[in-house]
């Protein structure tokens, strides 16, 4: 028993690891609440004006969002793209072979996008787009490095370049690793003085210590969301917009698992159920064992 | 093992009782096994209403449109036939539509919500086969009224889909529930307007 | 009534002997503790496997695996009960039966007269690895590509005949749906009537020898005037009731992780197998299923990959060869010596260490760590063989003791 107990333990803090995922920069809780109807309505609301264009979710009904998000059959229609049914899936606008011309690849289904990556990936990843000219679309993504997507939602953002700080701090570790280069080369060389390698060593403590410095700076930005400076302005504050992501991957958030409200709510009821059972089972198997203890 | 000294009555109240909540648990278990076998949202949303115009169809015109699987009949019926109607309530089995084949909104004379417009699926209530329109007297046989008739066991309707007496068939074609959107002049089979 | 019809039954149907011989008049020791729960509570995990896996059975689609299961998950009335009970029963099936066999080794029940019954369960244990395999190909995820696609290429390892073997099995040049169909049938059909036979010998041969107990004693040595053993109780209705109470809690954790977390933090269901299967992509990490990999670490730990496929193997077999090996007579850990008391200590802390550096990208340390694990598996069995020599045993006594 004992050994069970100091296995699960031992268990524990993997589990903790496997379920935080990689670390994302930027790294901010999505926090999203999937009982806020409010904000599941605007969330499908932004996706269908938004996303829907290139990305389906073949999996999920308009039918059932409507259900589930308590829309009226207006509102439920005016997410339907095109000549859909209320019964129909979530298609989306594009032709798959003309996308696969334009993006290089055919965008991917979203149904369950937030199981495969997470709540709080889609929230950083949506805040991530940076102005970078030498990608395709002008942007370029530090959640998703040469990411292949452009900004679809720069109307609401406006567009954002990496923050002073943050590029001090690249600048730092980029630096940093090619002095660490020469560096190490020069101890490697065996015509180097026994005192340039000690320099040298020397000098490789001092430029981690600074690299460590660096990312432990980036992390921090990462954590309080100041990794990047709009230049130019959307049509939301940056609260609004964060506001509004949240909102969309809330509505993803239901759609990669929408029974997730409704398993809570009978889970209770079969837990509860249960601890009847167990207080009855219980008293039984006293009741039949008083024999035994008899004898 | 001595049998004395037990409590019978407490223990068969506790048998009782944890069989008895024992079984609901397992009715609660059945649940989802059971209702996994209705039509999945897929098979309902195949089996939603159906649309059809119905302004370019002619006088005496027969169209069929697939409603969850099933032909359904969209007839416009004119004069001459609604009045054979009329003529074949003494041959018929069920004049006043008393079975239920019918919304309660259909359950008249012509089956109908509008007289002139038949709404009926096209399935022989004696063994599924599917009717077909002889819609002229007589294009069946000399005392034939008008009607339809199923080749596979010669079960006979008349044009309100109302089953003759002796044959095969002993009940009226059924009608589907629908509205009729003079407006737009639709007819929307599988929707309740409940009027 | 009833009694007349029984008397007609009884005549035609040994109903009330089967009944007798198996539950009303089967002697089980009186001291079962909380280890010997675990074999009732695998057969109701096997019940709930089969029950909910031909329902699913109804609604999957081997044609377009990935679409059909999210089918049942979205569009089949609460099919998503369904098959998070299939999916968290997997996970289950294996909880208890590691625990299971654990209880067996503590306690010595493989230990002579029990040789069969362990060796059946042994079969039962790899044919369940079986099952699990090939169901896991089936959601046609991203993981379950890979994790099958790693270990068919396994039997590519195999001198001569590999390559030709695993095209054999997947009867494609890939893995392809050519392959998940052949895993379809074995899953659903073949592999549990197989695994339904095995559980039927397994309890007739039980019940031919009769249950060891946490003592390790022979309670048939002792028996009163009508043949009785003294320290046995029937098994229905005292362990059915005691079975209940355990088979309630099993539930409500079971049932907790059905409804409040079907993924388990991403171990009962893996994240990228939400997304379907692209044998263009391989994803950033492939681990196996978390009870796959101790037997997964041992595979990497050797350098070679057919050297590692056959370590990987010969862990198993050399489970099955546990009653042969542990020559002590002492059968409970009760009485059994410091010495093995230790050994199996490390043996659970290696196996756990092998599990958890099976989930956990391989750095030099794990690699080395693995080795060591891997080596001290097989030492264990090695040492159980030469244990008697040394061990100091306590003196077992002639009754079962009241804990």
């Amino acid at each position: 028993m004992k050994k069970l107990i100091s296995a699960i333990l031992f268990l524990l803090p993997v589990a903790a690891l496997a379920a935080g995922g990689g670390t994302t920069h930027p790294n901010q809780k999505a926090n999203i609440n999937y009982s806020d109807k409010a904000s599941l309505q605007n969330g499908a609301k932004l996706y269908a004006n938004y996303c829907q264009g290139c990305h389906s979710m073949q999996y999920v009904r308009y039918s059932r969002i409507a259900q589930d998000l308590d829309l009226t059959e207006e509102e439920a229609e005016q997410l339907i793209l095109g000549e859909g049914k209320l019964g129909d899936t979530m298609d989306k606008a594009m032709d798959p072979d003309l996308a696969k011309k334009w993006f290089g690849v055919n965008p991917l289904d979203l149904s369950l996008a937030a199981r495969v990556r997470g709540n709080d990936w889609l929230y950083n990843y949506l805040r991530a787009f940076y102005i970078d000219k030498s990608r395709p679309f002008d942007v370029n993504n530090t959640v998703f490095p040469g990411v292949g997507m452009p900004h679809i939602l720069a109307d609401l953002q406006g567009l954002q370049v990496k923050s002073d700080e943050l590029l001090a701090a690249e600048e730092v570790i980029s630096m940093g690793k090619a002095r660490m280069d020469e560096l190490k080369a020069a101890i490697k060389d065996p015509e180097s003085s026994a005192e340039a390698v000690a320099k040298a060593e020397e000098g490789v403590a001092l430029i981690e210590e600074e690299i460590h410095d660096a990312q432990l700076e980036i992390a921090r930005l990462s954590r309080e969301g100041k990794m990047f400076t709009i230049v130019e302005e959307g049509e939301m504050t940056p609260e609004e917009y964060d506001h509004a992501v949240r909102d969309l991957v809330a509505f993803m958030a239901y759609t990669a698992n929408p029974v997730k409200l409704k398993s809570k709510a009978i889970g209770l009821w079969v837990m509860l159920f249960l601890l009847i059972l167990l207080v009855l089972a219980y008293f039984l198997k006293k009741e039949f064992w008083k024999d035994i203890k008899k004898k | 093992m001595s049998n004395q000294g037990v409590n019978k009555g407490r223990r068969n109240l506790l048998i009782g009782a944890t069989s008895a909540v024992g079984a609901v648990g397992v009715i609660g278990a059945a649940v989802p096994f059971v209702r996994s076998w209705a039509p999945s949202a897929k098979a309902q949303s195949a089996g939603a209403p159906v649309e059809q115009e119905y302004s370019k169809l002619e006088v005496g015109q027969q169209i069929t449109v697939e409603w969850r699987g099933k032909p359904v009949w969209i007839i416009r019926r004119d004069k001459k036939m609604l009045s054979s109607i009329t003529k074949s309530e003494e041959f018929v089995a069920d004049p006043a539509s008393e079975a239920e084949q019918q919304p309660e909104y259909c359950k008249n004379e012509y089956r109908s919500v509008d007289p002139e417009i038949f709404v009926a699926i096209g399935i022989c209530t004696h063994l599924g086969c599917s009717p077909k329109l002889f819609a002229d007297p007589g294009s069946l046989e000399n005392e034939w009224l008008g009607g339809f008739y199923c080749p596979c066991h010669g079960s006979k309707f008349d044009l309100a889909g109302r089953v003759y007496s002796g044959v095969p068939a002993n009940a009226n074609l059924e009608v589907p529930p629908y509205i009729i959107d003079t407006a737009s002049k639709t007819i929307i089979v599988g929707e309740d307007g409940g009027a | 009534m009833l009694k007349s019809f029984m008397t007609w039954l009884d005549a035609r149907f040994p109903a009330t002997k089967v009944w007798n011989e198996h539950l009303a008049e089967y002697y089980a020791p009186k001291n079962f503790n909380f280890w010997y729960f675990f074999g009732s509570l695998a057969l109701l995990v096997l019940v709930n496997q089969l029950l909910t896996g031909i329902w699913l059975t109804m609604f999957y689609s081997p044609s377009e695996p990935f679409a059909s299961v999210e089918y049942i998950m979205r569009d089949v009335d609460m099919g998503w009960i369904i098959r998070y009970l299939h999916s968290t029963g997997a996970s289950a099936f294996f909880v208890v039966v590691y625990l299971h066999m654990f209880r067996g080794i503590i306690y010595g029940s493989y230990k002579k007269p029990r040789e069969l019954v362990w060796i059946f369960g042994m079969i039962i244990f790899v044919l369940l690895m079986a099952e699990a395999f090939m169901g896991y190909l089936l959601p046609w995820g991203q993981m379950s590509f890979w994790g099958a696609q790693v270990i068919v290429n396994l039997f590519s390892t195999i001198p001569v005949v590999g390559g030709d073997l695993v095209e054999w099995i997947r009867g494609d040049f890939t893995l392809s749906l050519a392959t998940l169909n052949r895993f379809f049938a074995l899953h659903v059909v073949a592999v549990p009537l197989a695994l339904v036979a095995m559980v039927f010998l397994h309890i007739v041969a039980l019940h031919k020898v009769g249950s060891n107990n946490p003592d390790g004693v022979e309670i048939k040595e002792k028996k009163d005037e009508n043949g009785i053993p003294l320290d046995g109780i029937p098994f229905h209705p005292y362990y059915t009731v005691k079975d209940i109470v355990g088979v309630v809690v099993f539930l409500m954790i079971f049932l907790a992780i059905v409804f409040f977390a079907p993924d388990f933090g991403g171990y009962f269901l893996e994240r990228p197998n939400f997304e379907p299967a692209n044998p263009l992509k391989t994803p950033a990490h492939i681990a196996p299923v978390w009870y796959f990999t101790p037997f997964y670490t041992m595979l990497r730990a050797v350098p070679d990959p057919f050297g590692g496929f056959l370590v990987m193997a010969a862990a198993i077999v050399i489970l099955f060869l546990l009653p042969w090996l542990d020559r002590q007579k002492v059968k409970s850990i009760r009485y059994r010596g410091l010495s093995f008391k230790l050994l199996l200590a490390v043996f659970v802390i290696a196996f756990v260490i092998l599990g958890v550096l099976g989930v956990i990208p391989v750095t030099e340390f794990t690699k080395w760590l693995g080795r060591i694990c891997t080596v001290y598996y097989f030492f264990f069995f090695v040492a159980l063989w030469f244990l008697p020599k040394f061990e100091k045993t306590k003196p077992v006594p002639e009754r079962v003791t009241d804990k």
